[in-house]
């Protein structure tokens, strides 16, 4: 049987192959966190309080203990003291709350019982009394001076600003702004709305105490990093914490880092009995979100449009615990002023705690907010200069090879084409049809820095092949790319590997499934693996048949050498004995930790993307249609074009929803108004644009696999610049406030029309007093 | 979590009436349960009995006769109704309402009946079946008797129902000849929302210019589901001009009763009212001019 009559090998990269694991997924086969019944586990329902802020004066459980099956009631005080502290970045997050509660849906206790229904009726018993206190629920309280402290200063050591609600400041200055004589000076303020993941499965957590080592099961893109914090709650070493992790139903960030799965291994613990804790919808919008933030910014221009300096500051709304928000933050100053050439910039970007749930990663990670406010200042400035936006962006944007930040990874791709591309894809230049704008928008987002991945391929006595690696597949398709790189490297059918992923006592260690990483660097790996077993056959081979290696050839899925072709398999048997034996292959990659770059080290590759769009207002009540967006990626080489393209198209529908629609809103007492699926609105298949295109640079000039880079973010990056571009040429308004919601359109409309400008109806349109300046030379 | 509860299940509308009148309010109907269940799911409700009455064949099918009009039997579901060549092509606002409820799923399971009697301001059968001048036919043991659709709201969330009654199917009169109806939800995304505001229009006009009879409502612009007619009135024997259209727009916005919550501002709703008015009228005139919808 010869492997490789089947697939041609260099075929498999860059075909579409069918989804591995999708039919599963779209039958409703795949079996979820939820779907996962333990034997004898416990049922874990939180008990919460009805306020963002609150000091608790007393728990008591008597009530909800007398519930028939009901097993107990944890508060922080029956843990072991002090309270364990967990976290990405800091260990700032109790498991439970402790003295106080700093954000709605905190829980103050757990209950375990042996149904679901009886622990849900003893949460509701579970007395709490409370006393609730002024809460820190936006960026200006946050930064007022009289502003509760979320945080105590206690827990944040000797950092100079303990006794604020900043957790941190992230400067980057280069060039000279003061002293930079630009034509055209736009001053603008802008904001980015606090948002949900919503991925379609909700949050669901188990764990089980058995033989002095705990397993935890949790739908986590990072396994590893979750076993870490296991470790450190539990105080068990590594090897006794083992994490499960199925494939998760959709996570966007939103289960890149622990929840409550520190809390349940804790309680295992305790009662000896595996528990389990399935949130609801509402429950897990008070668990994970998107940082809002606000950006002031003052950008320059000379006469031609060219970019003089960027003056930026953002601040960004993070919860009451740091999770990794501090990481997004830093990521977003890091490329706040965009894919170009900027002679001048200076960048401030403050991390800030709220009493509100804590943020987290979110596709994207922290760049669709700041290319926002940057992105509509070139727009606009290629308004007032009589360019395009077009025309602006192609004379700014960086040339392959041309910094975009002093010191860091050079532009690594022809991004005038990408640009050219999505102008192209919506027929800019065109006559436009009455009543419509069009709109460009570029976006830049950093890849992972700080890595190491490993890939095990172990090659079976049958010619197939296991692969074992850390990554999670969320739905973004790696278990298929995987397949086709190692099918194609060792020659094999792809429907001869298989794939498997988490399991930390199965599989080797891999640092995260983020930044659009895992293509490039597992794939990188899974190539080293495969080639490692290529070499291991080769030095069998020498052995067995005493050919010297260099004279034995690997193609075809086939030991060549004097003449012979010995397939696999052959050599397998003759080396080990029939049925007796397997090579494994080990392929690790690295990236390394510099303490003293902001991202530990400089990016791989750009993740690049430009966005077009071609959109129509209703002047009578707001409302906005689509007619057609179109997204341009530099991937360098799609793999599989399929993915990248359903993958940029479901980033570009996300992104239309924090720019049309979506919005959590708070009430007084900090509480979300709109958690759930009702007032919470995400596109749907009716909202789509008219067309949506997702268009590809492929130059093979990336660091991945046959010149792969990383895809499936780049899609969010920047649709709100380009819809707002849109938006304001066919109104004449500037709107800076997303989401661009009817009501905010009509209003701006009205403000328009108003001659008097005291008539400004919402707190929301105080942004878009901007200052325009022009200079001497420009009237 | 759902709270237990005591399920009936009456295979006759007799049994079901019998079982009803003794129980009342003790008892909640439950049709496609999309309302009912959705609510106890959300913790909102905690009924301890239910009575499930989708065996009650009296409560189904549908009959349409041009001369007579259009019969439909309270179980129907909105999936059932989108799909009927009668609906779509003569009780076109009708269509326009229940093609727009939910998703396929909800459409598939919810009924008209339960549309009615859920009572909301912003359910989507609620206008088109006002305007198109339906009524219902009720029952309990005592007896069967008919409730015009403007009488059947006495307030939010309130339907004329007496405690044993239930209802059994609706009545929509046969079409006149030049006329045509439309009905714009107005949500802030295309399916899967609730109207934020909305209008039905029944209109009237031999010469395809002129109103002769408009009935128009509006949903989610007041407590319930209400009449514009002062905006009927104003149009009557008027040319349907962009003007006067617009002047209509106004005229509804005006009678209308929109509240400022944290979703949206009075101002907003009335706004909009005045340009979706005028958008259905247009759509209702255009249709006559064209010889859709009419039978
Ligand atoms: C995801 C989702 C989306 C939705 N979207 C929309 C939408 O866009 N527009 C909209 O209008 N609605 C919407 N709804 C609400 C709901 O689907 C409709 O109101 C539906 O028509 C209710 O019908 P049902 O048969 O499911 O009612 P049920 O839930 O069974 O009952 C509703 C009410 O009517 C009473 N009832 C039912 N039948 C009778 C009867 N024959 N006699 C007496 N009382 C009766 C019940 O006691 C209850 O009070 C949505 C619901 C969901 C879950």
């Amino acid at each position: 049987m010869s492997a490789s009559t089947t697939i041609p090998a260099e075929s498999l990269v860059g075909k579409s192959l069918t989804r591995v694991g999708g039919r599963d997924r779209v039958t409703g086969a795949q079996r979820y966190i939820a779907d996962i019944k333990l034997d004898g586990a416990l049922h874990v329902k939180l008990v919460t309080l009805p306020v963002g802020h609150a000091r608790i004066i007393s728990i008591d459980t008597s009530l909800a203990l007398q519930v028939t099956g009901v097993s107990c009631v944890i508060t922080a005080a029956d843990l072991k003291q002090p309270v364990p502290r967990f976290g990405p970045s800091f260990n700032d997050r109790p498991v439970l709350a402790v003295d106080e509660v700093k954000y709605y849906g905190e829980p103050v206790a757990a209950v375990a019982a042996e149904d679901e229904d009886s622990a849900e009726e003893a949460a509701r018993l579970v007395q709490v009394e409370y006393e609730e206190l002024p809460g820190v629920y936006s960026v200006e309280r946050a930064l007022a001076s009289d502003a509760p402290l979320v945080q105590a200063p206690s827990l944040r050591g000797n950092n100079p600003l303990a006794h604020t609600n900043i957790i941190n400041e992230w400067k980057l200055d280069w060039g000279n702004v003061d002293t930079a004589k630009a034509d055209l000076v736009l001053e603008n303020t802008y904001t980015f709305p606090m948002i949900s993941h919503f991925a379609i499965e909700p949050f669901a957590f188990m764990a089980s105490a058995k033989d002095g080592g705990i397993t935890v099961w949790s739908p986590i893109q990072h396994p590893f990093v979750m076993q870490r914090i296991i470790a450190h709650v539990t105080d068990l070493p590594l090897s006794a914490v083992r994490i499960i992790a199925p494939d998760p139903g959709g996570s966007f960030g939103g289960k890149a880092y622990p929840k409550f799965e520190p809390l349940l291994a804790l309680m295992a613990l305790k009662t000896g009995r595996p528990v389990r804790l399935v949130l609801n919808l509402e429950e897990s919008f008070q668990a994970s979100r998107r940082a809002s933030n606000q950006v002031w910014v003052r950008s320059g221009f000379d006469h031609q449009g060219m970019l003089v300096f960027q003056d930026i500051r953002a601040d960004f709304m993070l919860g009451a615990y740091v999770d990794i928000g501090d990481r997004v933050v830093s990521k977003a100053a890091y490329t706040a002023a965009g894919p170009y050439r900027n002679p001048n910039a200076r960048i401030l970007a403050r991390s800030l705690f709220s009493h509100t749930t804590p943020s987290t990663a979110f596709r994207g990670f922290g760049v669709p907010q700041v290319s926002w406010a940057i992105e509509s200042q070139i727009n606009q400035a290629a308004e007032k200069l009589g360019l395009d936006g077009l025309e602006i962006r192609l004379r700014n944007v960086a040339h392959k090879g041309e910094l975009v930040i002093p010191g860091g990874t050079p532009a690594d791709g022809h991004w005038e084409q990408t640009l050219q591309k999505a102008a192209d894809a919506i027929d800019w230049g065109t006559p436009l049809p009455s009543g419509r704008g069009r709109g460009l928008s570029m976006g830049m987002k950093p890849s992972a820095t700080v890595l190491s991945s490993n890939v095990l391929a172990r090659l079976h006595m049958d010619g197939s092949l296991s692969l074992l690696m850390g990554t999670s597949d969320m739905g973004q398709g790696a278990r298929t790319v995987f397949v086709q790189l190692a099918a194609s490297e060792l020659e094999v059918p792809p429907e001869k590997v298989q794939i498997t992923m988490g399991d930390t006592s199965i599989v080797p260690f891999d640092s995260s499934t983020s930044a659009s990483r895992s293509t490039v660097f597992m794939g990188n790996a899974v190539r080293l693996a495969c080639q490692d077993v290529m070499r291991k056959l080769k030095e069998i081979a020498t052995e067995q048949y005493g050919v010297a290696q260099g004279e034995i050839q690997i193609f075809g899925g086939k030991l060549h050498f004097a003449g012979r072709s010995l397939p696999y398999t052959t050599v397998l048997k003759d080396y080990f004995g029939p049925g007796r034996g397997e090579i494994i292959g080990l392929g690790t990659t690295r990236a390394r930790f510099e303490p003293e770059h902001p991202l530990g080290g400089n990016p791989a590759f750009w993740e690049l993307v430009a966005v077009g769009c071609e959109a129509e207002v209703d002047t009578t009540t707001g409302e906005i249609t689509i007619h057609k967006l179109a997204t341009v990626t530099d991937v360098g080489k799609a793999i599989n074009p399929q993915q990248v393209e359903t993958q940029d198209a479901g980033a570009a529908i996300m992104g239309l929803g924090h720019t049309l629609m979506e919005h959590l809103m708070l009430d007084d007492h900090g509480r979300l108004r709109n958690a759930g699926a009702l007032d919470y609105r995400i596109p749907t298949i009716k909202d789509m644009p008219g067309s949506l295109h997702s268009g590809l640079v492929e130059n093979q000039d990336g660091p991945g696999p046959f010149g792969a880079k990383g895809a499936g973010e780049s899609g969010i990056l920047s649709i709100s610049g380009a819809v707002g571009a849109a938006v304001s040429q066919a109104t004449g308004v500037i709107i800076r406030d997303l989401p661009l919601t009817p009501e905010r359109v009509w209003l701006a409309l009205q403000d328009k029309a108003n001659i008097n400008p005291s008539a400004i109806h919402s707190k929301s349109l105080d942004h878009d007093s901007g200052v325009h300046q022009l200079a001497d030379g420009l009237k | 979590m759902l709270n237990k509860f005591d399920l009936l299940v009456p295979k006759t509308l007799d049994e079901a009436l019998q079982q009803y009148a003794e129980l009342g309010s003790k008892c909640k109907i439950f049709a496609g349960g999309t309302d009912v269940l959705v609510s106890m799911h959300g913790g909102h409700k905690a009924y301890a009995l239910l009575m499930d009455i989708k065996n009650l064949e009296e409560l189904k099918g549908v009959e349409y006769t041009p001369e007579k009009g259009i019969v439909i039997g309270a179980l129907t579901t909105h999936r059932c109704l989108e799909r009927l060549p009668a609906i779509k092509e003569v009780y076109t606002a009708l269509f326009e309402g229940v093609s727009q409820v939910g998703s396929v799923q909800t459409r598939n399971r919810g009924t008209i009946g339960g549309n009615i009697c859920n009572a909301v301001p912003s359910g989507d059968t609620l206008g088109p079946l006002l305007a198109l001048n339906a009524s219902v036919i009720v029952q309990s043991v005592k007896g069967a008797r008919e409730i015009p659709f403007g009488e059947l709201f006495p307030g939010p969330k309130k339907t004329a129902l007496k405690e044993d009654e239930l209802l059994i199917k609706i009545l929509i009169p046969a079409r006149l000849s030049n006329s045509a109806s439309a009905y714009t939800k107005f949500a802030r995304r295309n399916s899967m929302d609730l109207a934020l505001l909305g209008t039905a229009t029944d209109l009237i006009s031999n010469d395809g210019k002129t109103c002769d009879n408009a009935r128009i409502s509006l949903t989610t612009a007041a407590p319930t589901i209400i009449r514009a007619r002062k905006t009927e009135e104003f149009l009557v024997g008027k040319e349907l001009t962009k003007d006067v259209m617009k002047e209509a727009g106004e005229i509804a916005s005006a009678e209308a009763k929109p509240r400022s919550s944290w979703r949206s501002s009075e101002e907003y709703r009335r706004e909009v009212l005045k340009a979706i008015v005028p958008r259905t009228l247009a759509i209702a005139l255009d249709r006559i001019q064209k010889g859709v919808n009419i039978p």
